[in-house]
């Protein structure tokens, strides 16, 4: 008769890298905190200007600051390990060589910093007032 | 074998996740950090601004709706293949009808929102 | 006083306990020794119950596998100087059910591995006659797959998969990897009948890329790039059957 081991709900507890796989896997829970908080925005922009008004001054209270800090720290940990992991689904040929993981796992990183650098001119560098 | 639907979440959960690892690090610096540590002005997120740019495109519409919508399903897909993981995998088909449910009630909510904007 | 060192072992053994135990060697210390070197020591000279599968001791065969200190690894090429002093804990592969000892009972992954049709399929009336001889390849067509055709079937992957553990309906990293290694082989046909088992829900759904299977591979096989890849493919048919379903590949 063989035996079967069970697993304890708490094996991703046991080795680092299953630790940080579950790590990874909750930041889910920052990327969609995140996007509530701009669909708020977003609803309270629909409701008028006071309504926005308040809803954008939550940023300022420490509240929102502790929440930015520890959700950015997840959300960052999902971008690199998601850009990390790119080279596993898309793979290319170039003739007959492979192109290297880097290559790939590089132009995502590269892709971060264009968008990320166009996202801050079009919230910052634009028209602002003052 | 029956075909599996999994491609669909598999798809928006991949869409998702690209979204917000390209945007939404840079809107945190700038929400969290930026403007709040006095870098840049509040008005710089100014009702008059904004309301005219969304109110008055289309396309930004569309681009909010990707960013803010793809997301809720990257999240539906990550939490509950999570709570499977972590113990929960004799409810996991209540925990996906739950999970895929709220995206899709954020989805149309963020539509919505954004149409009458 | 030569050096030694202690070897923890999973003890089962079905006719005398109904529950696993863990029994205690010491065995001489010598750093040119791997984990099964010592416990070749321990079935000849300490204690000859000892069960556990080995053979080549090259990192060919794929079937010493075991837990050592909770890691998936080739006993035959984990050195005992990687953990001395520390005593080192072995175990059966995880995942899979204990038969007895160290053995493992191994019946699912072969069913896993036979229900991917792991061997060159033709169509029907397009298998060419002998006298027109081999299929040519050129080395590009060879290294889409090459990688994928290293595996042993050591099933560490296997062990080190929480995702199987969990829920051995999965059809599994080596399974798939070797799936894909028939699936991208230029002289292959049969990719729509694998598609029947590895994109279904059984098949590469369950995969959550923890990435541990690629860690743990021996031959660098990287079953997790292998999983992600048939998901990628297979979202793929699955929205061109949605909007073609006349394109419908036969």
């Amino acid at each position: 008769m063989s035996y079967i081991r069970k697993v304890p709900n708490t094996w991703w507890l046991k080795r680092k890298p299953y630790t940080l796989f579950i790590v990874r896997e909750i930041t889910c829970v920052a990327v969609a905190g995140y996007c509530a908080f701009l669909l708020y925005l977003m609803y309270a922009l629909r409701q008028g200007p006071e309504a926005y008004a308040a809803a954008l001054g939550l940023i300022m209270s420490p509240t929102s600051y502790v929440l930015h800090v520890v959700g950015l720290l997840f959300v960052l940990y999902h971008t690199i390990t998601w850009f990390n992991v790119t080279p596993k689904v898309f793979v290319f040929y170039v003739g007959e060589e492979r192109v290297p993981a880097v290559v790939v796992a590089g132009a995502h990183y590269a892709g971060w910093l264009g968008v990320s650098a166009l996202v801050a001119w079009l919230l910052l560098g634009t028209g602002t007032p003052g | 074998m029956a075909k599996s639907n999994e491609p669909i979440f598999w798809s928006l959960f991949s869409a998702g996740g690209m979204i917000a690892a390209l945007v939404l690090p840079t809107l945190m610096v700038i929400t969290g950090l930026v403007i709040p540590h006095g870098f840049a002005p509040l008005d710089a997120l100014s009702y008059e601004r904004v309301h005219a740019v969304v109110s008055g495109s289309i396309v930004v519409k569309l681009v909010l709706f990707g960013v803010i919508a793809l997301p809720f399903f990257h999240w539906a897909h990550r939490f509950k293949f999570t709570l499977v993981d972590v113990g929960l995998r004799k409810i996991s088909l209540l925990l996906a009808v739950l999970c895929y449910g709220s995206a899709i009630a954020g989805t149309v909510f963020t539509a919505v929102v954004l149409w009458r904007i | 006083m030569a050096q030694t060192i202690e070897l923890e072992i999973f003890r089962y053994r079905p006719e005398q306990e109904s529950e696993p135990t863990l029994q205690s060697y010491e065995v001489p210390y010598n750093e040119e020794w791997v984990v099964l070197d010592a416990i070749n020591y321990i079935k000849d000279e300490i204690d000859g119950t000892l069960s556990y599968r080995w053979s080549c001791r090259m990192g060919v065969c794929g079937s010493c596998g075991m837990m050592v200190n909770g890691v998936p690894r080739l006993t035959c090429a984990a050195f005992l100087k990687e953990y001395y002093p520390r005593k080192i804990l072995v175990e059966p592969l995880d995942g899979f059910p204990v038969e007895r000892d160290l053995v493992t009972d191994m019946d699912m992954f072969v069913a896993k591995l036979t229900s991917v049709s792991p061997w060159i399929i033709r169509n029907e009336g397009e298998e060419k006659p002998l006298e027109e001889g081999t299929y040519l390849q050129s080395p590009g067509e060879l290294a889409e797959y090459k990688h994928y055709s290293m595996c042993i079937n050591c099933m560490l992957c296997y062990a080190a998969c929480p995702v199987f553990a969990l829920d051995t309906n999965f059809l599994g990293p080596a399974a798939i990897a070797i799936g894909q290694r028939y699936n991208m082989d230029s002289r292959d046909q049969g990719r729509d009948q694998r598609q029947e088992v590895i994109a279904s829900h059984d098949g590469i759904w369950h995969c959550t890329l923890v990435g541990e299977c690629s860690t743990v591979c021996p031959k660098d096989v990287d079953p997790a790039g292998a999983i992600q890849r048939a998901k990628l493919s297979s979202t793929t048919d699955y929205f061109k059957d949605l909007l073609m379903p006349w394109g419908r590949r036969t």
